[in-house]
């Protein structure tokens, strides 16, 4: 492989890990705060991209859809958590598993209806539609554009968990919530604000993704296995390492494709069998839950 | 729907028993009003959709034109989405002959899940008839009188395409690239053949799992020193994603596009790409600019049913000859369906003017023999459409294993 | 309730199904294929129901033996040539004892919540591994046709819905049979022991480990008869088969029709069946609409239908009784 198509591959790798990034920190938070596995993820994202390219549709701006389907994923998110994490909250892990996969379900058929089954695709806003040379050779400037958006977000994250009041109740409450509790703080009110802070990076995500993966029913389905994957091998509480094993399986994903395109999907998930059984709280994780 | 079955039935009871009674011995069913039911498997959902939704609107032209009647019974047309998904076909099979009992089951585009479909068929000894396309060579081949496919055979087009791309367009090395499952790899291999028969040498086979959007990791894969790619992928928007892709990473100054006609679609890619696709030679059966008086016909009845929105393309001609060539079949017997001999031996003995074949018919493994073309995109007065270079007449299925590509 | 109203009341509800199920065959070709199906279902979500209800193990992972027991059954009698039933039945049920053996050990060792996502994580490899590395053998995505109904070696045929019917039942009513039975015994008082309290059976002296993996293994056997009579029925088998979606319909089933109960797997499989086939004739949301149901259960109705059921049946013989 020459040397500029292996770069451009490494981007590429990161790029995608960029939009895991915006799905797993999410569903890591939910995880970690709450002890909620949410498989309606992955249908947050792919809602969220499809009202966004409907917002496009209709007005032609894509800021527009952006937050169109950022806020449609928050709106879900906030539904999820008021009518069906509540009741689920101290039962059995496997409650909120099953409930939210049942969820992505009917979440998944909605968009059917709503959207067709057939494939849509998502044309990069105009002033990104280009590819300029590097290397020799050309690369969309719009993959680019995602990396600095994950970057970006990631910055953002990271100040407001550790720099802001809001951070640190979150921080607390994942820690210890009896404690917090006890300290006068509305858990209540933070998971369900979590929440829709996760579902709104899932649907911004869905959007900002579609350029590149594109948007069909089943999309939810797939991004959610690698998220989970990323949540489980990085562990939670860390957001510099979910943000690592997120590129990490970015990478893996698309060099696997390249490399070893029969072998790739299987060893990301043989690491995520070892992970569990070796090490439950995963690589960067801080504590077993 | 269940009370209007009902009272059919029971007049064609009735009608059948006044039949019996005069002493002519005939037992056509066109004495009752039973209709005619054609089960559809096909792909409403799903990366294949777009082909069998385009051939349906084939087909409903057909129906429209034949007021939904064939040999004065009714057609009543059952369809069912299969999801592009192999074990949702069988089911979908399965639910068609057994709870709607359907005449002639109807299949869509999934090479696949037809290869899945035909053993069923084959055990409930029904008459499968392919109609969107599902070209792999296990669908037919080995031969069973009940499975019959009216669109193509992997091969029929690309052993010529094959051998043109060597000696007229003069490319020495190519490359293949799909995903990989039999209904692709089936035009890849049988590429190959025509094209290293004719001294060409495939430099790499390039294979991915069905269903990925990102051509990219493939493309990196690419060695250099290639003239040209033949690729095959199912689907609109995945073949609107490789080409894309194909010039968004400046491919196109570096290897040349030889193609399945899904490539250069006049309504599709052509649309999209418009002058980029210039030059890119593909084969087909249909070409919406080719000047035949059936096809103007057709064009016209179609832009009157649906408007402009979408541009007659090559699966609605598939789909309504598809239609037409059973219900010829059908006429040819009164329409009686329910003698499935009689019904297998009509469609096969049954001949009947293309769209822009010549002729159309059945060979004796139930495949499609048609005309197949070599055409390449060009700029005519300001339009970027294709424009017919060879015409290959009456091709049939190549013999078995040509298109099996080694190890699958 | 009485021991003995009790037993009275299951012997009853089975001589029902079991009246109803001899009849089936009378009706028409579609619901002889409709009742074939559930009857196969019914036994791969009884097994999740062994683990999950009487255990408490979640596991997304019970399509891997249901598929590779299919698996078995395609290979080897459509592209080895190897019919006889009992012969393949052997092979099959070695196969999956190995398979859940192996990975048992490894995967008990984890907790409740963790346990379900290895369970998936490792169907997904399984899944990928028959697509992608053994596709010369599986097929991969295409997948295995044409496979024939059981050879039993003997003169007795079983290509017709009915004849294949029946022997499905057979089967059936014997898996039923035996978990009734491991269920009643002390083995099953064991296992429910561990399902509501571990730590106290710990200290009973219990070796739980043990008690959670054969039941682990037993679970994957009886899916794996499913999935061996599925390979039968279906005449085709794709990865799909091995997919953790379906071991994801397996639980949804178990808890739509009544966790922990004997007739919940039957109830569950008959709901998804009716919908899958019969509803999707009329729209094509079924699954979503099945998605809407199991929600419902999850939430206001924790006993499934078989919970319903009985609570029908309480009301109707009147007065309270404790179940």
């Amino acid at each position: 492989m020459e040397f500029s198509v292996a770069v451009a591959q490494v981007l590429n790798g990161i790029a995608f890990g960029m939009l895991l990034f915006l799905l797993a920190a999410g569903l890591s938070l939910m995880f970690g705060l709450m002890g909620v596995v949410n498989l309606a993820h992955g249908a947050y994202f792919m809602v969220g991209g499809y009202v966004g390219l409907t917002i496009l549709e209709m007005t032609g701006s894509f800021w527009l859809a952006i937050l169109g389907g950022a806020a449609s994923g928050a709106f879900l998110g906030f539904l999820t958590e008021r009518f069906f994490m509540r009741r689920v909250y101290g039962l059995h892990g496997h409650e909120s598993i099953l409930l939210t996969f049942a969820l992505s379900i009917v979440l998944s058929d909605f968009s059917l209806f709503l959207w067709t089954g057939t494939p849509r695709w998502v044309q990069p806003p105009g002033f990104l539609d280009f590819s300029f040379s590097f290397f020799g050779n050309p690369y969309p400037a719009y993959r680019l554009a995602i990396i600095a958006v994950g970057v970006l977000v990631f910055i953002v994250l990271y100040l407001f968990q550790e720099k802001t009041l809001w951070g640190a109740i979150v921080r607390a409450g994942v820690d210890d919530k009896e404690m917090a509790t006890g300290l006068g703080i509305n858990i209540p009110l933070v998971f369900t604000a979590v929440f829709c802070l996760g579902a709104f990076l899932a649907g911004f995500g869905g959007f900002v993704g579609a350029p590149i993966l594109g948007l069909h029913i089943g999309l939810d389905v797939e991004i959610i296995m690698l998220a989970l994957a990323v949540v489980i091998v990085g562990g939670i509480g860390s957001l510099p390492g979910c943000l690592t094993t997120c590129l990490l399986l970015g990478l893996s994903d698309t060099l696997g494709k390249v490399m070893w395109p029969k072998y790739a999907s299987l060893t990301i998930y043989l690491v995520v069998v070892i992970v569990l059984l070796v090490k439950p709280s995963g690589l960067f994780g801080k504590e077993t839950r | 729907m269940k009370r209007k079955q009902g009272s059919v039935r029971i007049f064609a009871l009735f009608a059948v028993l006044v039949l019996v009674m005069l002493p002519f011995g005939f037992v056509w069913a066109q004495a009752s009003k039973e209709p005619i039911k054609i089960g559809m498997d096909i792909e409403m959902t799903g990366v294949m959709s777009e082909t069998s939704m385009n051939a349906k609107m084939g087909y409903d032209l057909y129906l429209q034109e034949i007021k939904n009647t064939i040999a004065g019974r009714p057609i009543k047309i059952i369809e069912y989405d299969n999801k592009t998904d192999p074990k949702v076909s069988v089911e979908v099979a399965q639910k068609l002959v057994e709870k709607d009992k359907v005449d002639i089951l109807c299949f869509g585009t999934n090479s696949a899940a037809a290869i899945a479909v035909r053993g069923y068929a084959e055990k409930a000894k029904v008459p499968m008839v392919v109609v969107a396309m599902a070209g792999a060579e296990r669908v037919t081949l080995p031969p069973n009188k009940y499975i019959l496919r009216m669109t193509y055979a992997d091969g029929q087009m690309e052993l010529s395409l094959g051998k043109y791309a060597a000696e007229k367009l003069g490319y020495k090395n190519m490359v293949l690239m799909g995903p990989d499952y039999a209904g692709s790899t089936g035009k890849l291999y049988a590429f190959q053949q025509g094209f290293e028969k004719a001294g060409g040498k495939i430099a790499q086979t390039i294979v991915w799992p069905l269903g990925e959007m990102d051509m990219a990791p493939y493309f990196a894969r690419l060695q250099p020193g290639v003239d040209a790619i033949f690729p095959f992928i199912p689907g609109d928007i995945s073949i609107n994603r490789f080409i894309s892709q194909y010039f968004e990473l400046g491919l196109d100054k570096k290897i040349k596009l030889c193609t399945h006609w899904t490539f250069t679609e006049d309504y599709f890619t052509l649309q999209t790409f418009k002058d980029k696709m210039v030059g890119v030679v593909s084969g087909a059966h249909y070409t919406p600019g080719y000047d035949t008086p059936e096809n103007k016909r057709l064009t016209e009845r179609y832009y009157a049913k649906y408007g402009k929105k979408k541009m007659m393309n090559s699966d609605v001609a598939i789909g309504y000859e598809s239609m037409k060539f059973i219900g010829s079949a059908l006429n040819s017997i009164k329409g009686n369906v329910e003698d499935t001999e009689a019904f297998l031996k009509a469609m096969h003995s049954t001949k009947m003017k293309g769209v822009n074949s010549t002729s159309i018919s059945i060979d004796a493994n139930g495949n499609v023999v048609r005309d197949f073309f070599i055409r390449q995109v060009q700029k005519k007065d300001g339009v970027v459409m294709n424009v017919v270079l060879d015409v290959i007449p009456q091709v049939a299925q190549p013999p078995a294993g040509t298109t099996v590509m080694p190890g699958k | 309730m009485t021991e003995t109203t009790q037993r009275w009341k299951s012997i009853i509800t089975a001589a029902c199904f079991g009246a109803f199920a001899l009849v089936v065959p009378a009706l028409p070709e579609y619901a002889v294929t409709l009742a074939t199906s559930i009857l196969i279902t019914s036994i791969y979500v009884s097994s999740a129901n062994l683990l999950t209800g009487y255990t408490g193990l979640v596991s997304l992972g019970q399509a891997i033996f249901w598929g590779s027991a299919a698996y078995v059954v395609a290979i080897l009698s459509v592209r080895a040539g190897i019919t006889n039933f009992f012969l393949l039945l052997l092979v099959a049920l070695c196969v999956v004892v190995l398979i859940s053996a192996f990975f048992g050990v490894l995967a008990l060792r984890v907790k409740r919540l963790y346990f379900m996502i290895v369970t998936f994580a490792f169907g997904h490899v399984v899944w990928c591994v028959a697509m992608y590395p053994m596709q010369g053998i599986t097929r991969g995505y295409d997948g295995i046709k044409d496979i024939a109904r059981p050879d039993l070696g003997l003169s007795i045929s079983l290509t017709s819905g009915a004849q294949f019917y029946y022997f499905v039942l057979v089967i059936a009513a014997l898996c039923f049979l035996f978990i009734y039975l491991v269920t009643r015994s002390p083995f099953g008082r064991a296992m429910m022991g561990i399902r509501d309290n571990e730590h106290r059976m710990v200290a009973l002296g219990y070796n739980t480990f043990l008690y959670k993996y054969i039941t682990y293994v037993l679970s994957a056997i009886i899916a794996g008869i499913a999935g061996m009579l599925f390979a039968y029925f279906n005449g085709y088998v794709n990865p799909a088969e091995l997919h953790w979606l379906w071991s994801g319909d397996a639980l949804m089933m178990m808890f739509i029709g009544g966790i922990g109960t004997l007739w919940g797997p039957l109830w569950g499989a008959l709901a998804y069946t009716g919908l899958r086939y019969w509803i999707s004739s009329y729209t094509m949301y079924w699954f979503g609409i099945e998605g809407i149901i199991f929600i419902l259960v999850v939430l206001f109705f924790r006993g499934g239908i078989a919970g319903f059921v009985a609570g029908m049946q309480r009301r109707l013989s009147g007065g309270r009784t404790k179940d």
